[in-house]
């Protein structure tokens, strides 16, 4: 019984122009832009590893230990050819030291080569899903109930014996069997295309999170296909269905998620709610700079110059770094003395016994700034987006979204693992400069008894999150959807039970 | 005749759920956007206010000839627009303030002159929150409007042909092109009237406001924007008539017609724009910087060696600093110059392929009349050129006036002495031409007529052979 | 076997469409119900079928109650509405199939259903055309075959003879005698007297949702049915149903 309505809907569906005209663009507009996509990719592979190796030509010019740092660089990630997220927008490159706890807002933006280029939008296959697979569902459900009631088939089925679940699953399947057809075939020309690219290399990770982006995809396809189908249900003309139908599809796709945003960004994260963080941290350094000005003063060579008078050839550098608008206070000593003249020699113990002190306070102050930093900047920068990304989820566009960066790993807790990367390997690398007892070196401040050796530096390398990690961080956008699904259905097959023939 | 089809047509359309939809639609986004503007505009003028006083009061500080024309003008800002809500042009993309600062140390005691450098624009670099398109005029006529009208005009040959009223109102003694013409401006008329009136809610909340001051040359410049909008509309509308009676049924209509839309709305400005700019790379950033470094060092060892030879020859080093002094500011400028002409010739290739869909013409069209956008930035960009020559100039003059100089631009001691006075030292002050932005707009304004009078003749041509 | 016991429906609360309507079809009986517009001959079929719930009593098919049981009873009753609406892209042969299977049947061979179609009167050549090419009395006769194929206890017919040519109208009577013969219960709504007055074994005229009176064969025959039922209608300003 349920096989004859399925069979008769596919018939119907599939014959129509509009399920062959929407095929053709769908395909069209994703084969396009996936080759858009891949290039774009590519180009910027490519400045990722021109950052890469420029990065590690200049380390191997540093000479003593105080000038370790390491510009750490992001990878471009492949699955934002799906959605791009935050991916491009961020900065993908930051400095390590261990005097300074790298965050997301010290970052800074490698290989760009055109900033301009950014008044165009970009677009992603995720995005053109968003657009067209929702303007689909809504096409074919419009009328799948008003029209049958309008022309009378409605009745002359309901005569038979069929139950009225019946006919809305038999509607329901055939119209998602249809609607699956241009949304697989898309996914698997994207997956052909990207496998045939050279240039990229996709893994079972990899295949195993696009496959949550089609289980994604097909949840906020359905969603689409329900809203139209409870529009068609509750209005007894097609035509008022059908305006109905694209005025939702107006206010959820293109309006909604434009104005929301805009509405309760007024709501903008006061600069003032730093001020108070800003002063913490200042008072933290005040304090490290005042122990540090009292061993100087306590050491038997007098004066308030950390080098203690030693100079050579170029030389000391001192920097104070500050930036109220992202909480920014650091202290970076940096020295590459190359020829130490042989007056100072005498002066050298004391000059590393100072770092050897002074050096483990710096990275004491850092962190201890750090925490401060790290809640004031969530508070003030991470919790609107968070409110922003809850808001857009009142539009289905928003949990589809949501849902497919985390699984893409290019949303805002993806992103924040690099950050969080980069922490991580700052500790080792304080770890290998008590290691190598690096402070009270020598060689931290002056190279003239041989430049450091940096072969058995630990080198950064960054891994994604895990599948399951990806898995988890989308499960709640596609649970969401998932029981949108559910109740959307509820509710079409209550009113549909009710309705008059 | 054609008033009694297009007051029919009104009539079915005033009644209908979506020209009520519609009204509510375009009525709320033009108040969001109103309130919006209200709120946001004092603080952005205040912004530019700040700026533009702080750095003219640097500027009237000095009063030696040197440090003037070494220091130079400070940071030069882009006046915002008083228009800003009509299109807000992607420009927090684009920069707004040129250096105009001297940045390049030749020797210990030689810093070149300014020179102008051209920063880019990084508001996403921190920015966590989701990416939104503006509630502005260009998104409200742009995508909304547009996709009503489509709405409005879908069915209204092809629906009429469906339920055979088409062929009651063709056995009368009606030329063709009547009916045509009668439903055009029925479609006209019942989309036109609830955008106007959202529009002057919306310049009325605006125009109320005291913090917002709206000067005549605004309101012209508003006056073309709504010309240019209703053009727009009329394209959509003459778009949805020619699918309507090429098609038999309205269903086949609307699905055209939506994924015309689609394409050409949403799609192809980016997909195109993204094609457009692979064909060139401009100059990065690094490369940039390691030619900037490159030229440094070059210009460093040559003049460390002149020096060598003009030891003890005051008046010779004063010549070879001040012929450095030029080279280098010159060298820094040509190559910064460099690199923003690669930038714009990359994005107006982009932006010239993108003309094929007419939203990118509305948007470029509105942007110009408003101020805001990319062409702006060029008008920016060309004024703070001009005044760049045109300060480099007072410093010449002023130096030529003194008797008492040696004329030799670049020492101090081979300039004027004089004191100057703060107020004859001129400040830049960002200006735009309402003359210059129809030169900007001409080709634009060309190509939407050409795709409106493409459409309009198929349509006619179409309906007039159609069979009822 | 069709009846109804005190069926009665009510619009909106205050509209009676349906009054305390009993009546009774047996098989093998050609029962017409006459009636003005919004007499209330379709809220009657519509509750047969389920269609809307009747607002107190109830209507059945053999011994099922049709508004407790409504996915049984249908197994027991075809339909032909007034105007049959078919899948317009779909060929005659295809719409008989997709509804045969509906009604419960798991294979159909092309040949059972071309002989439905040819004993409907369908030509040979309209069995593969798309419906939606067909004229109103073609579709009338895919409709009649819907109900054959069926092969129901009980046919509901509303006025499915208006706006039929004569000699169309006169092969579609044909069709319900042979049911007839074949023992089914047969229910047709109509305003048509003529018609009726050659067909019905008994006739019901409903005014304003009464049964004002039923005639047997003989009294048909007898009576001048026309004057009965204009006397029974006049007086009474046929009215619009509110919700039909």
């Amino acid at each position: 019984m349920l096989s004859t309505l399925i069979r008769r809907e596919l018939l119907d569906n599939l014959m129509t122009f509009r399920f062959i005209a929407t095929v053709v663009i769908m395909l069209l507009l994703v084969v396009a832009n996936t080759f858009v996509l891949i290039n774009d990719y590519d180009r910027r592979l490519e400045g990722y590893n021109a950052a890469v190796n420029s990065n590690h030509e200049r380390m191997q010019e540093r000479t003593t230990y105080s000038s370790v740092s390491w510009d750490v660089v992001r990878s471009p990630n492949l699955l934002s050819i799906f959605n791009v997220g935050l991916d491009k927008r961020l900065s993908n490159e930051i400095f390590v030291h261990h005097g300074f706890v790298p965050t997301l807002w010290d970052g800074q933006v490698h290989g760009s080569t055109n900033p301009l280029l950014n008044l165009f939008s970009s677009i992603d296959i995720v995005f053109i899903f968003q657009v067209v697979l929702s303007l689909m569902a809504l096409i074919f459900a419009y009328d799948a109930l008003a029209g049958e009631r309008e022309r009378g088939t409605l009745r002359l089925v309901l005569t038979h014996p069929v139950s009225r679940a019946k006919i809305l699953l038999a509607k329901y399947i055939s119209a998602m069997m249809c609607l699956l057809v241009p949304l697989l075939m898309s996914f698997l020309l994207v997956v052909i295309l990207l496998t045939t690219s050279p240039i990229v290399s996709l893994k079972v990770d990899d295949f195993l999170r696009i496959g949550g982006i089609v289980l994604s995809s097909i949840a906020y396809l359905s969603v689409f296909y329900l809203i139209g189908l409870l529009i068609s249900v509750i209005t007894r003309r097609t035509s008022t269905a059908l305006m109905l139908a694209m005025f939702v599809w107006g206010f959820l796709v293109l309006v909604y998620p434009n104005v929301i945003l805009v509405a309760i960004t007024s709501a903008e994260p006061s600069q003032e709610r730093l001020v108070p963080a800003f002063n913490q941290i200042e008072q933290i350094w005040e304090e490290f700079d005042r122990e540090r000005k009292d061993y100087l003063a306590n050491d038997p060579i007098p004066g308030e110059d950390p080098h203690l008078g030693v100079a050579g050839g170029s030389g000391f550098n001192e920097i104070w770094h500050k930036a109220q608008s992202t909480l920014l206070y650091t202290y970076f000593a940096v020295s590459y003395v190359n020829k130490l003249d042989d007056e100072f020699e005498p002066r050298v113990p004391h000059v590393q016994n100072y770092y050897r002190t002074i050096e483990p306070k710096t990275i004491d102050a850092a962190e201890r700034a750090w925490l401060v930093r790290k809640q004031a900047l969530e508070s003030v920068f991470f919790r609107p987006a968070i409110v922003d990304r809850i808001f857009l989820r009142f539009s289905p566009v928003g949990m589809y979204d949501a849902a497919t960066q985390a699984w893409a790993g290019t949303d805002l807790f993806g992103l924040r693992d690099f950050y969080e990367a980069t922490r991580k390997y700052r500790r080792t690398l304080i770890d290998y400069l008590y290691d190598k007892n690096a402070f009270g070196d020598r060689k931290w401040f002056s190279s003239d008894k041989g430049a450091v050796d940096w072969n058995s530096l630990p080198q950064f390398s960054f891994q994604r999150s895990d599948v399951h990690v990806n898995a988890k961080r989308a499960l709640p956008d596609l649970l969401l959807m998932l029981m949108m699904n559910l109740i959307l259905f509820m509710v079409i097959f209550l009113v549909f039970q009710r309705s008059e023939v | 005749m054609i008033w009694h089809i297009t007051k029919r047509e009104l009539y079915d359309n005033l009644n209908s759920l979506r020209f009520a939809l519609a009204t509510v639609l375009l009525f709320v986004l033009m108040l969001i956007n109103a309130v919006i503007h209200v709120q946001e505009h004092p603080e952005r003028m205040q912004k530019y206010h700040d700026a533009t006083t702080a750095s003219v009061s640097a500027l009237r500080s000095r009063t030696d000839l040197f440090s003037i024309a070494q220091e130079g003008p400070g940071n030069l800002y882009k006046k915002p627009s008083p228009l800003y809500f009509c299109a807000e042009g992607g420009d927090i993309f684009l920069p707004d303030y040129v250096y105009g600062i001297s940045r390049l140390q030749i020797a210990n005691n030689l810093r070149a002159f300014w020179s102008l450098y051209y920063p880019g624009a990084f508001p996403n670099v921190f920015n966590v929150r989701p990416d939104t398109v503006k509630v502005d005029w260009g998104f409200v006529i742009g995508y909304v409007l547009s996709l009503i009208t489509i709405l409005f005009t879908f069915d209204s040959i092809s629906g009429e042909r469906e339920r055979g009223t088409l062929r009651l109102m063709l056995s009368n003694s009606v030329p063709r092109h009547t009916v045509l013409i009668g439903k055009f401006l029925g479609a006209l008329v019942s989309i036109s009237v609830p955008f106007t009136f959202a529009i002057l809610m919306n310049l009325s909340v605006i125009s109320v406001s005291s913090d917002v001051h709206l000067g005549a040359d605004a309101w012209i410049r508003l006056i073309i924007i709504f010309i240019i909008a209703i053009l727009y509309l009329c394209l959509f509308i003459a778009l949805g008539l020619l699918v309507s009676s090429s098609v038999q049924n309205s269903v086949t209509s609307l699905v055209i017609l939506l994924l015309t839309w689609c394409v050409f709305v949403i799609f192809i400005p980016s997909t195109f724009a993204s094609i457009a700019s692979g064909f060139s790379s401009p100059m990065a950033y690094d490369e940039y910087f390691k030619r900037r470094n490159q030229n440094i060092k070059e210009l460093k060892e040559e003049y460390v060696a002149l020096l060598q030879e003009t030891r003890g020859l005051p008046n010779k080093k004063i010549q070879i600093d001040s012929e450095y002094l030029a080279k280098g500011t010159e060298q820094e400028e040509r190559l910064s110059q460099e690199q923003l002409t690669q930038q714009i010739a990359q994005i107006q290739l982009a932006r010239s392929v993108t003309r094929i869909s007419p939203v990118t013409l509305f948007q470029h069209l509105l942007e110009v009349f408003v101020g805001t956008g990319f062409e702006r930035h060029q008008q920016f960009l060309d004024n703070v050129q001009r005044y760049a020559r045109e300060y480099r100039e007072f410093v010449t003059d002023m130096d030529r006036a003194d008797p008492d100089s040696r004329h030799i631009i670049g020492v101090r001691e081979g300039m004027s002495q004089k004191p100057v006075n703060p107020e004859s030292i001129p400040a830049f002050e960002d200006e735009i031409s309402l003359s210059r932005d129809f030169n900007d707009a001409a080709i634009d304004l060309f190509l939407l007529l050409l795709f409106f009078v493409v459409l309009v003749s198929g349509t006619y041509l179409r309906f007039i052979s159609v069979e009822v | 076997m069709l009846e109804t016991r005190d069926l009665t429906k009510v619009y909106n609360e205050n509209v009676l469409a349906v009054n305390k309507l009993n009546l009774k079809v047996e098989d093998g009986e050609i029962y017409v119900v006459l009636g003005a517009n919004g007499a209330g001959k379709s809220t009657t079929i519509s509750m047969f079928l389920n269609f809307i719930e009747p607002t107190s009593g109830t209507a059945l098919v053999g011994d099922i109650e049709i508004p407790k049981f409504p996915l049984e009873a249908k197994k027991h009753l075809a339909y032909v509405s007034e105007n049959v609406e078919l899948y317009r892209n779909f060929t005659a042969r295809q719409n008989l199939s997709f509804f045969a299977k509906l009604g419960g049947r798991k294979k159909v061979s092309n040949d059972e259903l071309d002989e439905t179609l040819g004993r409907v009167g369908l030509a040979e050549e309209a069995f593969t055309r798309r419906v939606k090419t067909f004229s109103k009395g073609m579709r009338q006769r895919l409709g009649i075959a819907i109900a054959i194929m069926k092969d129901a206890q009980a046919v509901l017919l509303d006025e499915p003879t208006s706006g039929l040519d004569p000699k169309g109208g006169a092969d579609f009577l044909n069709l319900l005698r042979q049911l007839k013969e074949e023992g089914k219960a047969i229910f047709m709504s109509t305003h048509d007297i003529f018609r009726a007055k050659e067909i019905a074994d008994r006739i019901g005229i409903l005014v304003q949702g009464n049964l004002e009176r039923e005639l047997t064969r003989e009294e048909i025959q007898r009576e001048n049915l026309e004057e009965l039922y204009l006397h029974y209608v006049a007086g009474y300003e046929p009215e619009e149903e509110a919700n039909e």
